[in-house]
């Protein structure tokens, strides 16, 4: 990327030492590689019936080192939020003192449980913001493999929905790519990518073009801002013309780097959701406290 | 009376996202500030048919303000998913180029006279009329109402047409009555080709 405007933060060392530190993790240990058999027919008709396919259950976190997990991304983000030591540092104490555990934390994020974290973030006092950018990544090894393991040999193509259809979450990125401009989503919970149309809202699935369309800032060439003016989301995107559609950028690095994309967008009155409660609505699925909280904005 | 997640937060009017605050280190209500530094545009994506031949296939024309600014393949369109042959890639040139309107296009009549070293400029009336008189000159000229065997004919094989692929049926309809009349066998179609 072309260097950020002056008056944003750098966030493209964070990212590169988030996308390290995620390396580590894989190779350090602290995940189980302890494969399960799905059935892919059961696996199909979810995806066809647009409902994501990880349930998570917490035997599955057998063999797994949520600590370990912990202790490098704390590292991690020390090195990068000075000032929010205090709140790093709260939620170390928390859980050494056994008022709280990695591995509840962890628990807690794989089975999306919103107003379990909201409390530990009062209870605790720590930073909402912090605390949910930090549990992404905290669960994002466990969500990755996962995500591998239950994609593998399912035909993805099926699946015509905006958000991940492995655990549910909205897209925070996406590609262009290759001379047809196909394009991919990807969802930095679990690190799947997706085709979706090319010309539609992958939040509310509007397909107006009268609505539909996307900004640049001569400053980032090479990405796009995708944006519908019906719910005023956005999606920022990077444009590739080359051939083939087996290329992979870091998405991680991508997302995270570009985060003066995401002050352009804002700055033209689109919104953006937080990432841990954006994502897929069952039926049944209605939490009024949620609400409540976000009316105060 | 049960609210969703997605409708609520649709209506908010305001959202903050976890990694924004902290990755930009400053609140939603500021985001404001830094984005005046850049300079944004905002572009329209439209699905259209290409206007060339008869397959049809579906395009993508990206527009600002009212003008065409680039044109691509629509991968989302059966026919082609999002190849283009090179008739349709260039299609952003029937609209602009470098400069409005595209110079490298032909946007007057120019004749060159039989054995004549420099292009006339000419107007559409009396190429037209040109046009008319050597269609007919030449049809009669080689106008036949009977072959070698004695079979009538009525036609002339001195003259042949390709196009029009961006016909429609009854336009097409049309021009073959009006080439056949004049006794035209050697009809092409570019489609074919």
């Amino acid at each position: 990327m072309s260097e950020p405007a002056e008056r944003q933060p750098d966030s493209s060392r964070f990212a590169q030492n988030l996308v390290e530190t995620l390396e580590n993790i894989s190779t350090c240990g602290a995940i189980s590689h302890r494969k399960t058999e799905y059935c892919s027919k059961e696996l199909t008709k979810k995806l066809e019936s647009g409902e994501p396919i990880f349930v998570f259950e917490s035997k599955e976190l057998d063999g797994w080192s949520a600590q370990e997990v912990f202790d490098r991304l704390l590292s991690c983000f020390n090195e990068h939020f000075p000032e929010n030591a205090e709140s790093l540092a709260n939620l170390e104490a928390v859980c050494q003192n056994g008022s709280l555990s990695a591995a509840k934390l962890l628990g807690i994020t794989l089975g999306n449980c919103w107003s379990e974290l909201r409390n530990i973030s009062y209870k605790f006092s720590l930073d909402l913001d912090l605390l949910q950018l930090f549990t992404i990544y905290l669960a994002r090894p466990f969500r990755q493999q996962m995500a591998e393991q239950l994609t593998s040999g399912l035909d993805l193509s099926l699946w015509e929905q905006g958000y991940c259809p492995v655990c549910g979450h909205s897209p925070v990125f996406g590609s262009i790519l290759g001379k047809e401009g196909r394009r991919w989503l990807w969802c930095c919970c679990c690190n799947t990518r997706w085709r979706f149309d090319r010309i539609g809202c992958p939040f509310c699935q509007n397909r107006s073009q009268q609505e539909l369309g996307y900004l640049t800032a001569e400053e980032y060439p090479g990405y796009r801002i995708y944006v519908c003016d019906s719910c005023r989301r956005y999606l920022k995107e990077i444009i590739s013309g080359s051939e083939a559609d087996e290329i992979k950028f870091d998405y991680d690095q991508e997302y995270l780097a570009s985060a003066s994309l995401d002050a352009a967008a804002l700055g033209q009155g689109y919104i953006s959701e937080p990432i841990w409660i954006n994502r897929y609505d069952p039926p049944d699925d209605v939490e009024p406290e949620v609400y409540s909280e976000f009316k105060e904005i | 009376m049960e609210v969703t997640r997605r409708g609520f937060l649709a209506t908010a009017g305001a959202g903050i996202s976890s990694s924004l605050a902290l990755l930009t280190g400053s609140s939603p209500k500021a985001y404001g500030k830094g984005s005046e530094e850049f300079k944004i545009a905002k572009t329209k994506e439209t699905t259209t048919i290409c206007p060339y031949c008869a397959v049809g296939c579906g395009i993508i024309v990206h527009s600002r303000g009212g003008k065409v600014v680039n044109t691509e393949g629509d991968p989302e369109h059966p026919i082609n998913e999002g190849s283009l042959c090179p008739k349709g890639a260039s299609l952003y040139q029937l609209a602009n180029n470098e400069k409005m309107p595209n110079e490298k296009r032909l946007q007057k009549v120019l004749y060159r006279a039989a054995n004549a070293t420099e292009f006339q400029e000419k107007t559409w009336d009396w190429a037209a009329k040109a046009i008319a008189k050597r269609i007919k000159k030449t049809r009669d000229e080689s106008f036949a109402e009977k072959n070698a065997k004695g079979q009538v004919v009525n036609r002339t094989t001195a003259i042949a047409s390709v196009g029009s692929a961006a016909l429609d049926n009854e336009e097409c309809w049309l021009y073959q009555t009006f080439l056949r009349s004049m006794g035209l066998v050697y009809i092409e179609h570019q489609a074919r080709i």
